[in-house]
């Protein structure tokens, strides 16, 4: 009786412990402490242009004292290792060709300047210098990009023009490093990759929209990777890294609709149709924006949304909740009706910026730098951060900043602060930053020049005859808070980015060193040849016998006759000659 | 009674398992003589147990979009024939997938009828664009990094290693012209090869290339285990062979199209030697004599089947016994670690890369001066008084001399 | 010498008094061109931006920038654009608070002033052409003529429009000569220190200055002690302007971004001499290698120099400046304007060269491409550097011929001197 109960009870006890474990791996997703969320936001430009930003989000907590822990979930290992060893406390890295059209467009809420920019946030207390050197070329094997190259010849640490997006405690020390490449690439070898961080990459979810053959077929492509710390009480005792992914990227609906409708989905877009959301997600939804002003004429929707979302009073969103409505072989988008209240994401704030190259030849040139405020009403703050490279010389005796306005711009009230660090040969580009105040209705100028310098045979790339790249220079607007919409976590100032320039420095002939070593050796040694006979050799008499009628010189080696061998005829002669 | 007598009888069932499992699996357990043989007997016959392709194009501009289709086609098969992207260094000088002057925007083709992409949709280029130097390649074969260079950057073969290094682009005699702008000589090549036999860091090896006057870059080879195969004799040039109208240029180059016809049918379980793709060289379609250099290959060319350099076939044997491997012999080079490589050599390499002179400033800090246009010059007084001192210093000892 | 048989002294119609007036008036007048073309016309603009006449280390626009970073109180020579002496930055200094006149005068002077020392250096080489030593001598030298041909040969007019700074370095240079001839061991000794401060291979110019101080001495013991002292002034004065200037600027930074440039080569500006794509071709390896040969080139030739011409010391003079202004690592036109205004003082060896009309043409055709050439590979586009790089090598040709020449005409006059018997007969060369 009694050992009948133990029988029992330890069976109950097997069966209990059996279904238990069964129940924890069936439900398995609660196991995780990364979380993982989708999203795809897409939205009519123009008529003809259609705006689609991916946002890939994911997080993993940090262990107490803020160090990442060895057990890698969902996060990507390769970043985690990373960020761990070079001591990195936020990265943002942008790959990006084309241009953003911002007299169509609006404002670019994710600025981006053209190829690769890298800036990145680092630990003070251990040597920044090499921690930034060992992250860029961690991240160009992780990219598949040449960010490499961003060395110390090509970085700065800006003071006014970043700010970090993390949250930070007041005894964190952090210290920053920013670099560009503007002649990087943008292709498939660089997607590769960028998909493989996300934890389903492109098999499940909305990243199996993207298709490497449509996308780089696009007006505007942008893509990005940004890791920042984010705290997760409100103390911030405890952190997570928060690894965010985004593809901004801009249709060009002319060139690929096939009747030349204006209609799009993103089967038309992207060639591909979604099948399922990622099953370690959090949240999967596509939005389309749309107009609302005048009703419901605009436009009509294929598919019908799980739910309307108004953002602002002229716009909504239709909402796709993947996760929460099953859709098979989904394929969303738009007939367009209506085309002409298509409104810019984000309106302009009036301000623009350019920034080009004067002079011509290859002796020398100048900068010019056009900021044009549009606003009636509103005096702008900004700082003009610009790297360029070493091998022009800036002079600043030539810099102008002169104002439409103003006469006297060049004082403290309106150019509030001028930082600069001169470059050195090989070491280091001229950096400079500027905070000024543009007034209402007003254009401010500036202007320098430079000489172009004559580099070694070593520092001239393989195609140079294409020129040099002069990075864009960033234009940062303080005290701005834009509207809803902003995809971006709202911050209060935005960027915008300059185009950038391609210098043609005079190049030697590569073709033949040997050649120029042997010439001018050639007259050195003439020279000396020349001198050392003058100085070692003398002249001698040569004597003429009176038998033999020759006149060579040279072989002959006479010591000088007596006086009387001379003619008397000889020396009238040379009276006369006198 | 009978319920927990099963159930004791089921506990011992499984220990008794546990322990023969576990005596099986124990290291002490081992046959002491034949251990390597036995092991080696399960891998192929060529002693390798992991393969590695460093494909290389040295040209750059639109107009050489041959050599890249080249590189890339041979990409496409080692793929296919199992290499995963971590052991393929792939090498490319130039980017004409996404070039402006590309009609078919991220593709790639080999073929005029462009009906397979070469670029596909997961492609990792290791070094692009200026990357690809005589300086970075040797480092690669050589394994003798700067430090910081990632994993993916590497060749991390060892002495059980088939690698395939196939390079392309243009050439002349016993020359390789990188980017227009170096060359790498078949001296260099064959020293890094050397290099490479000394750190152990190949099984075999099979050199392809297909430039102009290709045999004279392997003719300087000396090291062990290497293959070699070019597309032209010395004195002879390779050709193009044929061009996309729509595209503007040339695809792909007669060597390795006639390659491809060959390894395109080639699978993962194919047994198709070397000697059989060496056979189907045809004179007259390639329009060059290729030239094969097997001198210092030990074995027949008949036993070396296509997949032991451009695939990765794995062959898995599940045992019931457990080996214990030896360290190596005596004579093998001791285990280098490759990332802390840092002889003096390399300091060396790395100042002349890094230009250590003393500067001005020190190299290191960034130091943003703050500028105030008003003019604020500072001549110290120490100035003037010096310079007075030095006129009346001349004043006076011209008084004194004169 | 048999002076029974000299021939007479010839005075040809030049050496009137109507003809000295003219020369004067065509001083002046050179003077006040100059003072106007610097002062009121773009012309200094435009030519201060060539490359034969402004070198890095002599540019005035990257003299400018060094002023106003100095002037705002920041290092000058953090940057590598200003590349030159600090006390030119004192002087500049001074002058912007001057009117802008002021510095049209100042150059206008400074070549004043050198066709002025060289006057006077050619009335000493007057004094010695009638010395029992030199004669017989055909033709006298008229000192003024001198003093205009330098005023008036192209290459001076050019350099001093340009206002490079070299014109500084030529006035120290003639003042080092001028007080030498004059005995006066200070402040001889103090301008050759002055002139080595401002580009670095003037110093060499002790050597000549040192054989004018010890000329007219016979005692060993008194050369021994004048040679001492003169070696020492100068070490002291280079040391003091050194010290003026670290005191001026509060680091010695300068050091190694004048002087260091100068003998490193590490500006590869295009200039007339061959050594700036020399440089540029050259490989890393060999580039220290290739310096070292190119600077012990100059030292070696000082030595053997002297020894030649230690009779002559003004045609030693001529020797050393065209060494110093052909193999210089950043020569301009101003440095050979210099040695130019050396050889009108030697005119009767112009009838001992052999191709004098051949070197002039060398020269002229050179001196006309090598814009021509820069042009083509800078601004047009359509040449290469090479172009340029053959130019300045014929140019370089065109030098040595003329120094050759000199000095091949003297050592013939040398051997008429010696041996009058065989003038006019033909010569060997052993």
């Amino acid at each position: 009786m009694f050992k009948k109960k133990i029988i029992s009870i330890s069976s109950f006890i097997f069966a209990y412990f059996t279904i238990f474990s069964i129940i924890n791996v069936v439900y398995g997703e609660n196991v995780y402490s990364d979380s993982f969320s989708e999203e795809l936001t897409m939205k009519n430009l123009s008529e003809t242009e259609i705006l689609a930003v991916f946002n890939f989000t994911q997080t993993m907590d940090l262990k107490e004292d803020n160090k990442i822990t060895s057990y890698y979930q969902l996060f990507p290992r390769a970043i985690g290792q990373i960020v761990e060893k070079y001591h990195v406390k936020e990265f943002h890295i942008t790959f990006t060709r084309g241009s953003w059209n911002s007299y169509q467009w609006g404002l670019n809420t994710l600025p981006v300047p053209v190829g690769v920019e890298f800036y990145a946030y680092f630990d003070a207390n251990y040597d920044t210098n090499e921690n930034w050197s060992g992250l860029a070329n961690a991240i160009s094997g992780v990219f598949c990009a040449s960010v490499n190259y961003i060395d110390r010849s090509k970085s700065a640490k800006p003071n006014y023009s970043f700010k970090p997006s993390g949250s930070y405690n007041e005894e964190e020390k952090i210290e920053m490093r920013y670099g560009s490449l503007s002649h990087e690439g943008v292709c498939t070898e660089n997607l590769t990759p960028w998909i493989k961080l996300l934890p389903c990459q492109s098999k499940m979810g909305i990243a199996g929209l993207l298709n490497n053959y449509k996308l780089f077929d696009t007006n505007y492509y942008s893509m990005m990777a940004h890791l920042i710390p984010v705290c997760i009480d409100s103390e911030c005792k405890h952190k997570q890294l928060q690894l965010t992914q985004i593809i901004s990227t801009v249709f060009d609906n002319k060139r690929i609709s096939k009747n030349g409708n204006k209609s799009w989905s993103t089967e038309s877009l992207f060639g591909k149709k979604i099948s399922s959301y990622c099953p370690v997600s959090t949240n999967s939804k596509i939005k389309i924006e749309l107009n609302d002003s005048d009703g419901e004429n605009n436009y009509r929707l294929i598919q019908s949304p799980s739910r309307f979302e108004s953002s602002t009073k002229d716009t909504k969103y239709a909402v796709y909740d993947l996760i929460s409505k099953r859709y098979d072989n989904l394929n969303i988008g738009v007939n367009i009706i209506n085309e002409k209240n298509i409104q810019p994401i984000q309106k302009n704030i009036g301000l623009e910026v350019y920034r080009s190259q004067s002079g011509f030849a290859e002796e020398y040139g100048g900068f010019v730098v056009t900021m044009k405020n549009n606003n009636i009403d509103k005096d702008l703050s900004i700082t003009y951060f610009d790297i360029i490279p070493w091998f022009v010389n800036i002079y600043f005796n030539s810099f102008k900043i002169q104002n439409t306005k103003v006469k006297d711009y060049q004082n403290d009230q309106y150019v509030n602060e001028f930082y600069y660090e001169p470059a050195i040969e090989h070491v280091n580009p001229t950096i400079l930053e500027m905070k000024m105040i543009i007034p209402r209705d007003s254009t401010t100028t500036i202007e320098f020049d430079f000489d172009k310098k004559h580099l070694l045979y070593a520092d001239y790339p393989p195609d140079c005859a294409r020129g040099f790249d002069v990075g864009s220079a960033v234009v940062t607007v303080h005290n701005i808070t834009l509207g809803e919409g902003y995809l971006y976590p709202t911050e209060d100032f935005i960027r915008i980015y300059t185009e950038p320039i391609v210098i043609i420095l005079p190049a030697p002939d590569f073709s033949m060193p040997y050649n120029v070593i042997t010439y001018s050796c050639t007259i050195i040694a003439l020279f000396f040849g020349s001198m050392y006979n003058a100085y070692t050799r003398r002249y001698i008499p040569l004597v003429v016998e009176k038998e033999e009628k020759e006149k060579g010189k040279n072989e002959t080696q006479k010591i000088p006759p007596p006086k009387d061998s001379i003619s008397a005829t000889e020396k009238e002669e040379k009276d006369k000659d006198k | 009674m009978r319920i927990f007598q099963t159930h004791i009888y089921i506990i011992s069932i499984i220990f008794f398992f546990i322990n023969v499992c576990r005596s099986e699996y124990s290291s002490e357990f081992h046959f002491p003589n034949e251990r390597e043989e036995i092991i080696d007997g399960f891998f192929s016959k060529s002693r390798h147990t992991n393969n590695w392709a460093v494909l290389v194009d040295t040209s750059r501009y639109w107009f050489n979009y041959r050599h890249i289709a080249n590189v890339l086609s041979i990409y496409r098969t080692v793929k296919r024939l199992g290499i995963p992207d971590s052991n393929i260094i792939l090498m490319l000088a130039d980017d004409v997938a996404c070039n402006p002057r590309n009609r078919f925007q991220a593709t790639v083709y080999n073929n005029a009828e462009r009906k397979l992409d070469l670029y596909g949709d997961n492609i990792e280029v290791d070094y692009r664009g200026y990357e690809v130097t005589v300086e970075n390649f040797i480092r690669l074969l050589t394994g003798r990094h700067l430090p910081d260079t990632p994993r993916s950057k590497r060749l991390l073969s060892d002495d059980r290693s088939n690698v395939l290094v196939y390079m392309t682009g243009h050439g002349g005699e016993e020359f390789l012209k990188f980017q227009d702008t170096e060359e790498i000589s078949s001296y260099d090549i064959a020293d890094a090869f050397e290099q490479m036999w000394e750190k152990r860091r190949y099984n075999e090896l099979l050199f392809m290339i297909d430039t102009c006057q290709a045999s004279s870059m392997f003719s300087r080879v000396y090291s062990p285990n290497i293959l070699a195969t070019g597309s032209s004799q010395t004195g002879q040039n390779s050709y193009s062979h044929h061009l996309d109208p729509e595209l503007g240029v040339a695809v792909i180059d007669r060597y390795t199209y006639y390659n491809l016809e060959t390894l395109e049918y080639v699978t993962l379980q194919s047994q198709k030697t070397l000697q059989y793709l060496f056979n189907t060289y045809d004179v007259s379609l390639i329009h060059s004599t290729p030239g094969v250099r097997h001198d210092l290959f030990e074995r027949n060319l008949n036993k070396v089947l296509i997949t032991d350099f451009f695939g990765a076939v794995n062959n898995i044997e599940l045992t019931l016994k457990g080996y214990k491997l030896s360290r190596g012999s005596e004579n093998d080079i001791p285990d280098i670690k490759q990332n802390t490589i840092r002889d003096k050599s390399d300091e060396k390499i790395e100042k002349i890369n890094h230009n250590n002179d003393d500067h001005l400033i020190p190299r290191n800090e960034y130091k943003m001066i703050k500028v105030d246009f008003k003019k604020s010059a500072m001549v110290s007084p120490l100035f003037l008084l010096g310079s007075i001192a030095l006129i009346s210093g001349i004043i006076f000892i011209s008084k004194i001399v004169n | 010498m048999k002076q029974n048989s000299l021939p007479p002294l010839i005075k040809k119609k030049y050496d009137t008094v109507a003809f000295q007036k003219f020369l004067k008036i065509t001083i002046v007048l050179l003077l006040i061109a100059r003072l106007i073309l610097l002062n009121i016309t773009k012309i200094p603009d435009v030519l201060g931006q060539r490359f034969e006449l402004t070198t890095p280390i002599t540019s005035l626009k990257k003299l400018k920038e060094g002023l106003f970073l100095f002037q705002n109180g920041l290092d000058p020579y953090e940057g590598g654009i200003f590349t030159q002496a600090p006390l030119l930055l004192f002087l500049y200094h001074i002058l912007s608070y001057l009117p802008k006149l002021f510095e049209s005068i100042l150059y206008t002077a400074c070549d004043g002033l050198i066709a002025y020392y060289l006057y006077n250096i050619s009335i000493y080489r007057k004094k010695n052409q009638l010395s029992l030593f030199w004669r017989p001598v055909d033709i006298l030298l008229n000192p003024l003529l001198v003093s205009t041909i330098y005023l008036i040969n192209p290459f001076t007019i050019l350099s001093c429009l340009s206002k490079s700074t070299t014109i500084f370095n030529n006035l120290t240079y003639v003042l080092a000569i001028h007080y030498a001839i004059k005995k006066n061991i200070n402040l001889s000794m103090f301008f050759a220190a002055l002139s080595s401060y401002l580009s670095l291979y003037s110093f060499i110019i002790i050597g000549p200055c040192i054989l004018f101080l010890i000329e007219t001495k016979n005692d060993n013991y008194q050369k021994r002690k004048i040679i001492i002292k003169s070696i020492s002034l100068f070490v002291l004065y280079a040391v003091a302007l050194l010290g003026i200037s670290y005191l001026l600027l509060g680091s010695f930074k300068f050091i190694k971004s004048f002087y260091g440039v100068i003998l490193s080569i590490s500006d590869l500006t295009p200039n007339i001499g061959h050594y700036w794509y020399f440089f540029t071709e050259i490989f890393e390896h060999f580039r220290v290698f290739f310096l070292w040969v190119f600077q012990l080139h100059i030292l070696i030739f000082v030595a053997p120099s002297v020894l030649k011409f230690k009779e002559q010391p003004l045609f030693l003079t001529l020797v050393i400046t065209s060494l110093i202004s052909q193999l210089k690592t950043y020569p301009s036109i101003g440095d050979i304007a210099l040695y130019m205004s050396f050889i009108p003082m030697y005119q009767e060896l112009f009838k001992y060269m052999t191709y004098p009309f051949y070197t002039l043409n060398f020269f002229l055709y050179s001196i006309s491409f090598e814009p021509l050439m820069y042009n083509l590979w800078v601004w047009q586009g359509t040449g290469n550097a090479n172009f340029l790089f053959i130019i300045n090598l014929v140019f370089n040709i065109a030098q040595i011929l003329l120094i050759t020449d000199t000095i091949h005409a003297y050592l013939k006059r040398e051997h008429e001197r010696h041996y009058p018997e065989f003038r006019g007969k033909e010569l060997a060369w052993k």
